[in-house]
């Protein structure tokens, strides 16, 4: 909670802020489609919330109150008054308060404080109705993956635009200005009847002095707030009465095994152990994510920097590291947090200890080596430099290798809960030393670790070429497999006397079910 | 010291394990084993031994440190003080070795639910060692056995908590331990399964499989296990057949293994009225 309070805030003053310059900065009629547009979109994000987040807060879930023979009005008074005190409608505030400053004057406060509250009664009432007819969505297993992916494309968004920067910011102003004409249209002709238009109509033709116009606008959105109110009255009748969730799902029943016979899964414990990480990163939503993060986040730095560097020998085998150095800070870490309570199956077992570390990197090795090599053959044909291009997928390789190692490293001395395993969204304060050292102790210590294995490439590069730089890239590979081999024979004698330590930090986990 | 390479494990429930002179080895072996957290002490230098082929059924009170007695000599818990061992192996110096004797089904199931029950147990049977034909054919029995075939291909987090404590057994015994740990077995199991998984148990100590198995429901203790262990506030108090246990503890005859066991842990049953429903 008190994560989602500070990235929150950071945002909705952001957005708070950039209203205000909207209101006060903008020629005329950019102010009014501002306001309309920073009204519809509450409006959204409260639907779109509901749906989304109703799936991991219980406070959203009416179902749960159901079984308590509450009369309706204990029930609505439960639910609004829940709206009220909730953190999302406190991040609201700041964009609240921009609007009742700048909007309006003198008496005119007066309305456009009515308009809000109708504007605030619809939004909620909005999420309410949205929770009421999807509830029976929250339980099913399939729709929560869903919401966990979407959340991480989402912010993976975010960290595409941040990185994009000034840029980014720029283009979006050209496209902007350019279709100005459409947009105040859709916004002052269209969406002005839907019902947080309506509020944000009143309170512009409040301002302008048009008190009569504003008048029939927020009686307008009044008419259609007491249908919404109906609406919901209607959905927790349904409810209360038995009748169940408008929308209900129930999970696949997966596929029937009616004598089909089972196919016999090679190998021993080694490649028992790689196939449990694959099947677990294909299957499970947070690995999932983590994976797509590692790899969209690595593609966008590695875009970005493309666009403002020429493309000589020394980018093409410099980007590729550049790109694992990312990925696999991503993808790798604190892989105990990440397998929970599970681990209690290996640990419970003679599995020897070194297999954990063999699986976690041959698991890796499969997505990474070819990421590497596409990389290396979009490289290759972008920088004219092939040779050049393929020493740098191989450089990649073994400092990828010995990346891993660190993070391994990091996970066995400093482990802390994975998501699947914290019971909110932050990490305890107890772990927040650990997530603090392994954020930045492990980024400045892996170029040094890895020092012996690129720094050769580099030196003979600058000084005999791409040819001599690719074939010493050889000698990045002997090394990484040489400190490997020493390296996870250590981790493993090292992981016997810990794990039983390492499962009491991270095993704190029913969040999967 | 174990340094995490790889240990085979002896072969065989069947054949007791021997000292050097040829002397039984008990199948569990505790002295002294003690674990604290924080100013509570959990579990306090107990001691007893498990011969081969015993069921033994541990009991206790909520809290009395029955899981966590378990979870020490299983590895999940570093124990504070004592030593224990698992067919002749110490669980800390020959830890590895150790576990190459056991299988467990943990009280919190603590399963990999993104894998299907059919993948589960092969994976578990795979890190005993069990071959990949052998795996196929038990873990097909298996299945079958304990109505999870219908089943087996669904990811384990779809599974009710009945399904996934069947797949957990099942996982616990695909590679035919000779120590066989048990918490709750039965919990949440229906009737049937409960019949089956008593089948199960029988075969299993037939072969000569060393039972310890944890559970409040004191109707199946009292029918299934040789032998009762019972623990109190982290210590023993008291230890031996239901009739031994029956007469020192001077219930009478008639008496349940209830009674004896609201015996030895003295506990004063409250008077369960509530005022407001007289």
């Amino acid at each position: 909670m008190v994560g989602m309070a500070v990235v929150g805030g950071a945002v909705t003053i952001l957005v708070a802020t950039g209203t205000y310059w909207a209101f006060t900065r903008t020629p005329a009629p950019w102010p009014d489609t501002t306001l309309t547009l920073v009204f519809v979109a509450l409006w959204l994000a409260w639907i779109v919330g509901s749906l989304g987040f109703g799936a991991f807060n219980e406070a959203l879930d009416v179902s749960r109150l159901l079984t308590y023979p509450l009369r309706r009005e204990a029930l609505v008074i439960t639910l609004i008054g829940g709206s009220i005190f909730d953190i999302a409608t406190l991040l609201v505030v700041p964009v609240v308060g921009v609007v009742l400053m700048v909007w309006g004057h003198g008496a005119q406060k007066l309305f456009v404080m009515l308009a809000l509250a109708v504007l605030w009664a619809h939004v909620v009432l909005a999420g309410q109705i949205v929770a009421g007819i999807f509830s029976g969505l929250f339980h099913n297993r399939r729709f929560r993956d869903l919401v966990m992916a979407m959340v991480a494309i989402v912010g993976l968004g975010g960290y595409a635009a941040y990185v994009a920067g000034g840029s980014w910011q720029q283009h979006a102003i050209e496209v902007l200005t350019a279709r100005a004409e459409v947009i105040h249209h859709v916004a002052n002709h269209v969406l002005c009847w839907t019902p947080p238009g309506a509020s944000a109509r009143s309170v512009i033709l409040a301002t302008s002095g048009s008190s009569g116009s504003a008048l029939a606008w927020l009686a307008y959105a009044t008419v259609l707030l007491v249908l919404a109110g109906r609406l919901w009255l209607a959905l927790l009748d349904r409810l209360c009465a038995g009748g169940g969730s408008l929308f209900r799902i129930a999970d696949a029943p997966g596929e029937r095994n009616a004598g089909k016979p089972a196919r016999v899964e090679p190998g021993g414990a080694l490649v028992a152990m790689v196939r449990k990480e694959l099947r677990l990163s294909v299957r499970t939503p947070v690995l999932q994510v983590r994976l797509l993060q590692g790899i969209v986040m690595s593609v966008v730095l590695a875009f970005i920097t493309l666009r403002k560097q020429s493309m000589d020998p020394s980018m093409a085998l410099m980007v590729p590291m550049g790109m694992m150095l990312l990925l696999t800070m991503i993808a790798q870490q604190n892989g105990f947090g990440y397998e929970g309570a599970s681990m209690s199956t290996w640990i419970t077992s003679p599995l020897p200890r070194a297999n954990v570390f063999h699986a976690w990197m041959l698991s890796h090795l499969v997505i990474a080596v070819p990421y590497v090599v596409v990389l290396a053959v979009v490289l290759a044909y972008l920088s004219g430099h092939p040779v050049a291009a393929l020493g740098g997928a191989v450089l990649a390789i073994a400092i990828d290798v010995l990346l891993c190692l660190v993070m391994f490293f990091a996970s066995l001395v400093l482990p802390f809960p994975g998501p699947q395993g914290r019971r909110s969204i932050q990490p305890k304060s107890a772990h927040t030393g650990a997530v603090l050292i392994i954020g930045l102790v492990v980024p400045l210590a892996s170029p040094l670790v890895s020092a012996p294995a690129w720094a050769p490439v580099f030196l003979v590069n600058w000084k005999w070429g791409e040819v001599a730089a690719a074939a010493t890239t050889l000698w990045s590979v002997v090394f990484a497999v040489i400190v490997y081999v020493v390296v996870v024979r250590a981790l493993g004698s090292s992981l016997v006397g810990r794990e039983a330590r390492i499962f009491s930090v991270v095993r704190h986990s029913h969040a999967e079910q | 010291m174990d340094d995490g390479r790889p240990v085979y494990a002896a072969s065989g429930p069947d054949r007791a394990g021997q000292d050097e002179r040829g002397r039984m080895t008990a199948a569990i072996d505790v002295h002294g084993l003690t674990k604290r957290f924080g100013e509570k002490t959990a579990v306090d230098a107990i001691d007893f031994a498990v011969q081969p082929g015993e069921f033994l059924g541990f009991l206790g009170p909520n809290g009395a440190g029955k899981s966590t007695t378990i979870n020490m000599l299983v590895g999940l818990v570093q124990p504070d003080k004592g030593t224990a061992s698992i067919c002749g192996d110490d669980i800390r110096a020959r830890s590895l070795a150790s576990r190459a004797h056991i299988g467990v089904v943990p009280e919190d199931l603590n399963l990999y639910t993104r894998l299907t029950g059919r993948e589960f147990i092969d994976f578990v049977g795979a890190i005993y060692g069990v071959s990949a034909s052998e795996r196929r054919r038990r873990t097909g029995e298996l299945l079958d056995v304990l109505g999870l075939a219908d089943d087996a291909d669904k990811m384990i987090i779809d599974y009710s908590h009945g399904m996934q404590k069947k797949t957990s057994l099942a996982a616990a015994i695909v590679h035919v331990p000779r120590v066989l740990f048990l918490d709750e077995p039965f919990e949440g199991v229906d009737a049937l399964s409960r019949r089956t998984i008593h089948e199960l148990l029988g075969q299993l100590r037939r072969r000569g499989t060393t039972i310890f198995f944890s559970s409040h429901i004191l109707e199946v203790v009292e029918k299934l296990c040789s032998r009762v262990i019972v623990i109190a506030e982290g210590n023993l108090v008291a230890d031996g057949t239901v009739d031994e246990l029956r007469a020192r503890a001077d219930t009478g005859e008639d008496s349940t293994l209830e009674d004896v066991f609201l015996s030895a842990v003295g506990a004063e049953t409250k008077d369960g009225k509530l005022s407001w429903l007289e």
